[in-house]
């Protein structure tokens, strides 16, 4: 949504983390995972359940604070900001569990993000543009707590739009779509990515989805990034075949 | 006697506004913020005590109190949200309700100043810049105005920046933060605002009544009765807490007219659970439900 389109991948980097750890008593659900990601570059973070995915958005979007490591996104340390200074910096999430403003309407719920960067009557604007960009303009004026699941996932991508964020963090949007639905959420992606120029993290379990759209896939088991690489590369990897399916000793 | 049963109308009249107006007030946290706070009578209080120790004993205009009431009342607010706010619903209104209690206790012992347990009386002389009238007409027209003050922020606020914020961070304060929203200063605002209209409510009482002790003033009662008259009328809405307050001041006015002590307090508590039962979403809230199906 910022800056003019730009080409198609080898953008410059926006983010990167070195080293995170985060432990929950005895278990550690991040374990020294790096990784980086740049302008118009889709990544896809994959894993089985468990494996330490939404733990690592947290503490990239800071939900979370790392035990240890460090996050810089823009050329600034941001290790341990805020959810509020993350969002302002230009990180925009969406929650696995869908947490839609339910006394708003969509397009209010919407306006709330778009507020950030402008006055009230833009604002308005901006948000109806961005609902029917994620095809949801017949809902625009419809009380959010009345929306389907579908429609409540879609209004999550929109929320996270709406902050005009240099980064996209999306985390399984395209759970329980059906594959038209599918179809047309990663013909959104891609443009996020390739016209609008955003950075795009997504957890993802369509494998599908992933191999067409990601540019580079990281996989994370235990907690432990376990390979790195082309999406083709990596789903041949024995080492994520293992972790999905388990090895043979 | 025509003139006996005017002044008692004038004097329900003007009470119905200036309920109208602290409960507004409170609406704006309670009703948008979700912030709802048991202790709105600390603030009252303050900017009643403060008005009238401005007055009677340092010789000052109660204008200046006033003012004095306005700056202490938010301070106080900013120093009350910094426990509070870390706590949610319930736990919010319990931590709240200690203020009130706490500023009683106060009033009761800082003797030098409150004059303890007796309280205040302020000497009658009228003119504006005492703010004691002759005519309860003229108070009913100031506690009007500041019952339209309230409203009018009220519907400035509402589904403006500040209204939607609020409302975003009641419903969901992690969705209201991952939209760059500072929920904590959103929250500090809009209880400094709620805190210096009740400031203002507690001048206007203090200067109509004329007399000021530690239970009238801090009681638990009026923090309770302002956050019913809103819950009656509408929650989150402008009009609530002035459709809450005319049909509630008044049938309290004439409950305790003809019936006083036990029975008043039982047809009011009868009123009560049926507007809560009948209109959960209040008066204003269930007519719109209405208009809609």
């Amino acid at each position: 949504m910022t800056g003019t389109p730009t080409q198609a991948a080898a953008g410059k980097e926006l983010m990167r983390a070195s080293g995170l750890v985060r432990r929950f008593g005895g278990l550690v659900a991040v374990n020294e995972v790096s990784l980086s990601v740049a302008t118009s570059e889709i990544v896809g973070l994959i894993g089985p359940n468990g494996a330490g995915k939404t733990s690592l958005f947290n503490i990239l979007s800071g939900q979370l604070k790392p035990d240890s490591g460090s996050v810089s996104f823009s050329g600034k340390d941001i290790t341990g900001a805020s959810v509020t200074i993350c969002a302002r910096a230009g990180i925009g999430r969406t929650f696995q569990i869908v947490k839609p403003l339910t006394s708003l309407t969509v397009h209010e719920n919407v306006m709330v993000g778009a507020l950030l960067h402008h006055p009230l009557a833009a604002a308005r604007d901006k948000a109806a543009e961005i609902v029917r960009r994620v095809g949801m303009g017949p809902l625009l004026e419809r009380p959010a707590g009345s929306l389907t699941l579908e429609s409540r996932k879609r209004l999550e991508l929109a929320r996270a739009l709406s902050i005009e964020p240099k980064i996209l963090l999306l985390d399984e949007i395209l759970a329980g779509l059906n594959a038209s639905e599918i179809n047309e959420s990663i013909h959104l992606i891609r443009s996020f990515a390739h016209e609008d120029g955003l950075a795009v993290i997504m957890i993802e379990h369509n494998l599908h989805a992933v191999m067409s759209l990601a540019d580079k896939v990281v996989v994370l088991d235990y907690g432990r990034k376990i390979a790195e690489g082309k999406p083709e590369a990596v789903v041949r990897d024995p080492a994520v075949v293992a972790a999905y399916l388990g090895s043979d000793d | 006697m025509s003139a006996l049963f005017n002044d008692y109308y004038l004097n329900i009249a003007v009470m119905t506004c200036l309920w109208a107006a602290l409960s507004g007030a409170w609406n704006l946290m309670a009703g948008y913020g979700g912030l709802v706070s048991l202790g709105q009578s600390a603030f009252f209080g303050i900017g009643a005590y403060i008005t009238a120790i401005v007055y009677t004993k340092y010789g000052l205009s109660p204008w200046l109190g006033l003012i004095a009431g306005i700056f202490v009342t938010t301070g106080l607010a900013v120093v009350i949200s910094w426990p509070c706010f870390r706590l949610r619903g319930a736990f919010f209104s319990l931590a709240t309700l200690v203020f009130p209690i706490a500023m009683e206790i106060v009033a009761n012992n800082w003797s030098d100043f409150t004059r303890g347990p007796s309280g205040i009386a302020i000497p009658f002389r009228p003119g504006l810049d005492t703010f004691i009238f002759s005519s309860r007409w003229a108070y009913l027209i100031a506690a009007f105005v500041l019952m339209m003050m309230v409203y009018g922020i009220t519907r400035w606020m509402h589904r403006g920046k500040l209204g939607l914020y609020l409302i975003a961070v009641r419903d969901d304060e992690a969705t209201a933060a991952s939209a760059g929203i500072n929920t904590v200063k959103v929250k500090l605002v809009v209880t400094m605002i709620s805190a210096a209209l009740t400031a203002v409510g507690g001048f206007f009482y203090a200067q109509y009544i004329l007399f000021l002790d530690p239970p009238s003033v801090f009681s638990i009662d009026i923090s309770v009765q302002i956050a019913l008259l809103s819950i009656i009328g509408g929650l989150g809405t402008p009009l609530g807490p002035i459709v809450g307050s005319l049909v509630m001041t008044p049938l309290d006015g004439v409950l305790s007219q003809f019936f006083g002590g036990g029975p008043r307090l039982l047809i009011y508590g009868v009123a009560l659970l049926a507007a809560v039962l009948l209109a959960p979403k209040g008066i204003v809230g269930t007519m719109k439900a209405w208009r809609r199906s």
